[in-house]
């Protein structure tokens, strides 16, 4: 698993997938969580790349189920309508109702307590078996509408203080690679590009030098941050390597251009 | 029953909850603060703009919603593999403005975040400088349009231009004009004499034709012919044609005449050129090579004191010319270090789907001229 989770209560679970087909790079199935524009969640990619699905179980016993397109845009009420909907949850069925307002199924399940196993069961009109895809969960994350993000708290008050902390991250990064330990990585790569995008206030009254080299080795670290982030959501375990080792190349560039313990 | 469904057929879901104990932080949800019209249309209008209007041959329509709407997978992957804006070289070099790393933040998540569109912002159209260098002193059409049927896709095509008040004259620039902008992919300007071709300009889209420093200038032969090599890329529709302009714009009668040193390594091992008299460098032009591959200049003085000149990528279809903003001096005696570093980060090519190049033949050109004029 390369995804960290944390509990936070009170809140809803996200239910994620962590396997899925990706579109369009992934020859093999992959570790898999599209961020979802509304819902705060991950999804689940179908195989045509067409739709994603995201569920949501919430403390009022609830699951609900999200549709979107390939890239989390709405698909319309009248093809969601025409969808039929179950979920199973143990050895109970239980119909997937279609909120038309809120654009979303729900279906009440007051007997499931955690953990469980849910499959979840959405069928065209006429679709034929073989057409059937088949995603494996495989963790849950509690951080509904970005609780758990990196509080401003996590960036130091002085430039120096920013810097420390970014070596420490580079200490990390060499670690995760090391080790092949790659827990906690969406995490990491904000908490890298917050810091990072901190520095660029300080810079002003720097030596000429520095205000001409740090901008572009600032932004090469904001884009190993999201070129990790990026294969996270859609790549193989060879473009997170690679990513992170990118990633890593460029916060040494960082620490030759901002000469962070001089301040 | 609607076409999107029966793609999608079946979804059958299986979730497995695990309860968790080592407390980890979780990522935060992407749901983008960032809105379209007012925070990624700027950025896009000032990065991006003038390579991604309607007509352009990138074929992304990045200015109006829902041309980037469709595309945020593909932003995502170009941003972040440094595909896009497409520049591919570190040097002391005239360059269009970069890329901050705040504007990549919020173009990003924008992009990975849902996309919102926000409320839309009045704004002035994004009209392209018709030549970016002034009107030229010569502007030259194409004989002929050129017309591409509709089982064409890319197509490269030599243009005889009439060359008669261009031969024998010094040229400090040329650009070129698109006909139709959303075929014209890039294009080569040469002149060619005695078997020879003096590349005069390359051009790409978007980009604005740099003038070379030190008074420098391209003396093009007197019996010289003038080719346009179009490289043409037919949009997806019915068949179209093009006929672009050349601008010309020519030197004073005494401007520093442009000689090229060609360069050229193997993989993974380096190779020298020496310098015989004093010159100065104005251009560089990686013209071949492993795609997705590294070229690294170092200039070694006489005393064997190491700068770096330039760096390179190598991308066929990003072949351009890079213009120093301040010509470098060359001491005679001193060398120019060639080196080919192999792509080692396959990510650009796996995310954007190439695959590095073969082994093509380096060529690396340097434009110079004599610094005893
Ligand atoms: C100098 C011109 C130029 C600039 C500046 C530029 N692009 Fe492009 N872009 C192109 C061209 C040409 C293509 C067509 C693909 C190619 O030939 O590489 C393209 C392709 C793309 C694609 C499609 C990629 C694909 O896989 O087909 C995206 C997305 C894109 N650009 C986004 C951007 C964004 C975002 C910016 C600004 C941050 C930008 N471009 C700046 C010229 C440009």
């Amino acid at each position: 698993m390369i995804f960290a989770v944390k509990r936070l209560a009170p809140a809803a679970v996200l239910v994620w997938a962590a396997f899925g087909l990706c579109p369009p790079l992934a020859a093999q199935p992959s570790p898999h969580a599209v961020h979802g524009p509304r819902y705060g969640g991950a999804f689940a990619t179908a195989a045509s790349d067409t739709l994603h699905i995201e569920a949501l179980w919430t403390e009022q016993r609830r699951l609900r189920v999200f549709v979107v397109d390939a890239s989390g845009g709405p698909v319309p009420i009248d093809q969601l309508r025409d969808l039929n909907a179950l979920v199973i949850a143990g050895d109970r069925e239980s119909p997937l109702a279609l909120l038309e307002s809120d654009g979303y199924f729900e279906a009440r399940i007051p007997t499931l307590t955690l953990p469980a196993v849910i499959t979840m069961r959405l069928r065209p009109p006429a679709a034929a078996a073989r057409d059937e895809v088949t995603f494996s969960f495989s963790g849950y994350t509690l951080d509904v509408l970005g609780l758990a993000s990196a509080s401003p708290a996590e960036i130091p008050g002085t430039l120096a203080g920013i810097v420390a902390a970014l070596a420490d991250d580079r200490r990390v990064v060499r670690a995760m690679v090391e080790q092949s330990e790659f827990s906690g990585l969406f995490a990491l790569e904000e908490r890298i590009r917050d810091r990072v995008l901190a520095i660029e206030p300080y810079l002003e009254p720097m030596p000429a030098a520095v205000r001409a080299n740090a901008p572009a080795a600032i932004a090469l670290v904001v884009r190993g941050c999201w070129l990790l982030h990026t294969v996270l959501d859609y790549g193989s375990a060879d473009q997170r390597d690679a990513a992170l080792s990118q990633l890593g190349e460029a916060l040494d560039r960082l620490m030759a251009a901002v000469p962070g313990a001089a301040q | 029953m609607s076409r999107l469904l029966i793609t999608v057929a079946t979804a059958v879901t299986t979730i497995a909850v695990f309860t968790l104990h080592a407390p980890a932080v979780a990522h935060r949800t992407a749901v983008s603060p960032f809105t379209f019209h007012r925070d990624v249309v700027p950025i896009l209008e000032a990065r991006c703009g003038r390579c991604h209007l309607d007509d352009s041959v990138s074929g992304v329509a990045l200015l109006r919603y829902p041309g980037a709407r469709n595309a945020i997978w593909p932003i995502r992957q170009a941003l972040a593999s440094g595909h896009m804006p497409p520049w591919f070289a570190e040097g002391a070099f005239k360059a269009p403005a970069p890329v901050t790393g705040r504007e990549l933040n919020i173009l990003m998540t924008w992009a990975t975040g849902g996309a919102p569109e926000g409320r839309p912002v009045p704004r002035e159209p994004l009209v392209p400088a018709r030549w970016a260098l002034g009107t030229p002193d010569l502007v030259v059409p194409m004989p002929v349009a050129f017309s591409m049927a509709g089982n064409q896709r890319d197509v490269v095509h030599d243009v005889a231009m009439p060359a008669r008040r261009i031969a024998g004259r010094l040229i400090r620039a040329v650009d070129l004009r698109p006909g139709t902008p959303a075929m014209v992919r890039r294009a080569e300007i040469i002149a060619r004499s005695g078997g020879r071709e003096q590349v005069l300009g390359l051009w790409q889209p978007g980009e604005a034709a740099a003038p070379l420093e030190a008074n420098a200038a391209f003396r093009v032969p007197v019996n010289a012919a003038v080719v346009l090599r179009m490289h043409y890329r037919r949009p997806v529709g019915p068949a179209i044609s093009d006929r672009s302009e050349l601008g010309v714009y020519f030197a004073r009668a005494a401007a520093n005449p442009i000689t090229t040193i060609e360069l050229g390594a193997a993989a993974g091992r380096e190779a020298d050129h020496r310098v015989d008299r004093p010159l100065q460098v104005v251009a560089v032009r990686a013209m071949s090579g492993p795609s997705g591959a590294w070229v690294r200049l170092v200039l070694v003085a006489p005393d064997g004191a190491r700068q770096p000149l330039a760096r390179l990528e190598i991308r066929p279809e990003w072949n351009r010319r890079y213009v120093f903003s301040k010509p470098v001096i060359l001491t005679a005696g001193s060398r120019i270090e060639t080196s080919l570093v192999p792509s080692a980060d396959t990510l650009w090519t796996s995310l954007i789907g190439e695959r590095p190049g073969s082994a093509d033949h380096l060529r690396v050109v340097l434009e110079v001229v004599d610094s005893s004029n």
